[in-house]
């Protein structure tokens, strides 16, 4: 169109025929024309590209935004997959906690089973006991001279028989008694439960001038006569399997701040033990250094058990000939809170 | 302050002018003078240096006397006011962080009168404007007005300039300094372009430079966003789609600054905004919604001619993108915002303008139209 304008404003312009103020007014009002013809021409070469560009850029939204719903959609089912699979282990997993709920309770009933059972068996068997010793204690105070001396020794041996076996007896029921829970919230002094065991066994403390290095103990929450339990029966042992020296009972604490539980560690200088018996030396009736030796071995079979009840770990640490350190922890926290 | 407007198309023209420049009524001091770059930039420095003129000024892609746009020509702005009531300053970019420079502005500014306000040209196509204003910001003691824009070079896209009478460079700022209390300036930017598509994320980018949009190279998505063939990406149709489809970055509170690719590097895919952008910024493609924008921005210079109803001079600067997006109508806007004052106008179509828009503090800009009105107190 512009270049139809152009020509016509030539042909005005060459004209002889059109002159003076027509002329003039003609190619005023064809310029006029031609700067609306340009500026109409941009307008809509403009509205084209625009358009042309705005269907580009909007394509180019719906292909990105449909790329987005894809790699969504596959999210969606990658999700889903895994959800399932983790619904699958899920399940899997509430199973197997079925099962171990069953067997824990099947466990917890065969454990107080047996307690029972070892409680009830040991006064059962205690009875008897006594009626045997009596009554061979009868014999032979009785028929002392109709006994040969082989006779007087099978009673000797009936009663010392009976005598061990009312102490194994004795063991087992202390081993039994100690596992009650609800026993645990007992507030205690470990420096007046020490006193206690001191005054308990004074007479050997005395016997073989034991001296004691203590730390300044705690108050913890627990079972006094399982507490009791444990820091006599190690003391005892210092005691008994003390070597050539004076024995030396040292007694120190730490608070575990990680684990809110104390460490004690109990130190003696005595004859010490193999640490091949790391875990034998807590099973119950395990004597490591032969039957001249007094005991039963159940005391380190109580020790641990009382530690395991107040959520604690027990080992030991030894050198034959230097000592041993007996290292646990127990809980400085109420069993309900943890 | 008197002053005088000149659209000039020759250095020999230019020389005419000064000649005679000097009368009974009129001595100018001062000269703004924004070129088209086909001149010879010294000689034309050396013209106003003999006149005895201080010069501030730069390269354009189009320049704008009074009422109207022109090409391959010379706006000249002669003001004659007492040289204590401004000061020039040409800072060169010599430092690769923009922020050092932009303190030496900045210091230049608050050492030069105690109310100061700045009309800044900066050269360079490859600056981050943004960070130029905000360092200017940064080392004043209060924000200043600065009002401005980026030199341009007839849409080659090659070299801008910035000059003053003593030097011409290729990368620094002219940087014009007015005693407010002697030379009020007030300005204003519009833009009018609307969003277009969805929202994209700029997930790597470093200072002005993306490299990639949505995890995948800006130049690729640039291409395919606006439907260009190979034989589409020459130089002349990707400065077209550059300038007229800038980024709307979106920001906190639905707000959103436009940010127009200058730059478009094929070797590493990669494009440079007129300004910094962080990763992960969020943004639109946009256009301009149609002709009525000009209705639209002439309207809203009501309010800078409300605020500031007498006029010495109008400073014009806008965005090259404008005239792309409104070809011939491109006049009708600057001859709308000059019949506010009708007083002597200068001004260019730029790569990049420094203004306020509405009531928000001054930043960097693409799309707009600034406007800046000038009256001795």
């Amino acid at each position: 169109m512009s270049d139809v304008l152009e020509k016509i404003w030539r042909i005005i312009q060459n004209s002889t025929s059109i002159k003076g103020p027509e002329k003039e007014g003609l190619l005023e009002d064809l310029s006029r024309l031609r700067k609306e013809q340009n500026a109409y021409d941009f307008k809509l070469k403009r509205i084209l590209k625009d358009k042309s560009i705005a269907v580009n850029i909007l394509e180019a939204t719906i292909e990105d935004l449909e790329k987005k719903n894809l790699e969504v959609e596959q999210a969606n089912q990658k999700l889903s997959a895994q959800q399932e699979e983790l619904q699958a282990q899920k399940q899997i997993i509430e199973e197997n906690a079925k099962i171990l709920k069953q067997n824990l309770e099947k466990l917890e009933l065969s454990y107080r089973e047996l307690e029972q059972f070892s409680y009830i068996a040991s006064h059962d068997l205690k009875s008897p006991l006594r009626t045997i010793a009596s009554f061979a204690q009868l014999l032979e105070r009785r028929y002392q001279a109709e006994l040969d001396k082989e006779g007087q020794e099978f009673i000797q041996f009936i009663v010392s028989g009976v005598n061990q076996m009312s102490d194994v007896i004795q063991g087992l029921l202390q081993y039994a008694q100690i596992g009650n829970k609800a026993e645990l919230t007992e507030c205690l002094d470990l420096n007046e439960i020490l006193n206690v065991i001191k005054l308990h066994l004074q007479v050997d403390i005395e016997k073989h001038q034991v001296k004691f290095v203590t730390d300044q103990l705690p108050r913890i929450c627990g079972n006094k006569v399982g507490i009791i339990q444990l820091f006599q029966n190690l003391i005892d042992n210092a005691i008994k399997f003390r070597g050539a020296a004076t024995p030396l009972i040292k007694i120190s604490c730490r608070h575990l701040d990680d684990t809110q539980h104390w460490e004690f560690c109990l130190t003696d200088n005595g004859v010490g033990m193999s640490e091949e018996f790391q875990e034998k030396v807590f099973l119950p009736f395990q004597r490591l250094i032969g039957k001249k030796t007094p005991g039963l071995g159940i005391g380190l079979a109580i020790c641990h058990k009382v530690v395991k009840l107040h959520q604690g770990r027990i080992r030991f640490e030894s050198e034959p000939g230097v000592g041993t350190s007996f290292i646990f922890t127990l809980s400085s926290i109420l069993p309900e809170e943890s | 302050m008197k002053t005088k407007s000149y659209q000039l198309t020759s250095i020999e023209e230019l020389k005419e002018t000064l000649s005679v420049i000097n009368t009974k009524d009129f001595q100018p001091t001062l000269a703004i003078v924004f070129t088209s770059i086909s001149f010879d930039l010294e000689e034309m420095r050396r013209c106003f240096v003999n006149a005895n003129l201080a010069l501030v000024g730069c390269t354009t892609a189009g320049e704008i006397v009074d009422d109207s746009l022109h090409e391959h020509s010379m706006a000249v702005l002669c003001m004659d006011i007492d040289p204590q009531a401004f000061r020039i300053k040409l800072e060169q970019y010599q430092e690769e962080n923009i922020q050092v420079p932009a303190e030496r502005i900045g210091t230049f500014v608050s050492e030069s009168f105690v109310k100061p306000g700045m009309l800044l040209m900066s050269g360079g196509l490859a600056i981050d404007a943004q960070r130029l204003v905000q360092g200017i910001n940064a080392s004043t003691s209060e924000p200043i007005p600065i009002y401005g824009g980026l030199a341009g070079d007839d849409l080659n896209m090659v070299r801008t300039f910035a000059f003053t009478h003593e030097k011409v460079t290729d990368n620094g700022a002219a940087c014009l300094v007015f005693n407010t209390e002697r030379v009020t300036l007030n300005g204003l930017a519009i833009s009018g372009w609307k969003p277009i598509g969805g929202i994209n994320v700029i997930t790597k980018a470093i200072g002005n430079q993306v490299f990639e949009i949505n995890g995948e190279p800006a130049y690729d998505v640039f291409v395919r966003y606006f439907g260009l063939t190979e034989a589409e990406t020459k130089h002349d149709q990707l400065i077209g789609i550059q300038t007229n489809y800038p980024f709307q970055i979106l920001r906190e509170g639905g707000k959103h600054i436009l940010r127009s690719p200058l730059l478009v590097h094929k070797d590493t895919k990669s494009i440079s905004l007129a300004a910094s952008v962080q990763e992960g910024d969020r943004f639109r493609f946009s256009t301009s919604p149609g002709f009525e924008v000009v209705e639209q921005t002439i309207e809203g210079f009501k309010g800078l001619k409300s605020e500031a109803p007498d006029a010495d001079a109008l400073i014009l600067f806008s965005c090259k993108g404008r005239h792309g997006a409104f070809g011939p109508m491109i006049n009708d806007e600057i001859k709308g915002i000059h019949s506010y004052w009708n007083k002597p106008l200068i001004g260019f179509l730029s790569y990049g303008e420094i203004g306020n828009l509405s009531a928000e503090e001054i930043e960097f800009h693409n799309e707009t139209c600034a406007a800046v009105v000038l009256k001795e107190q």
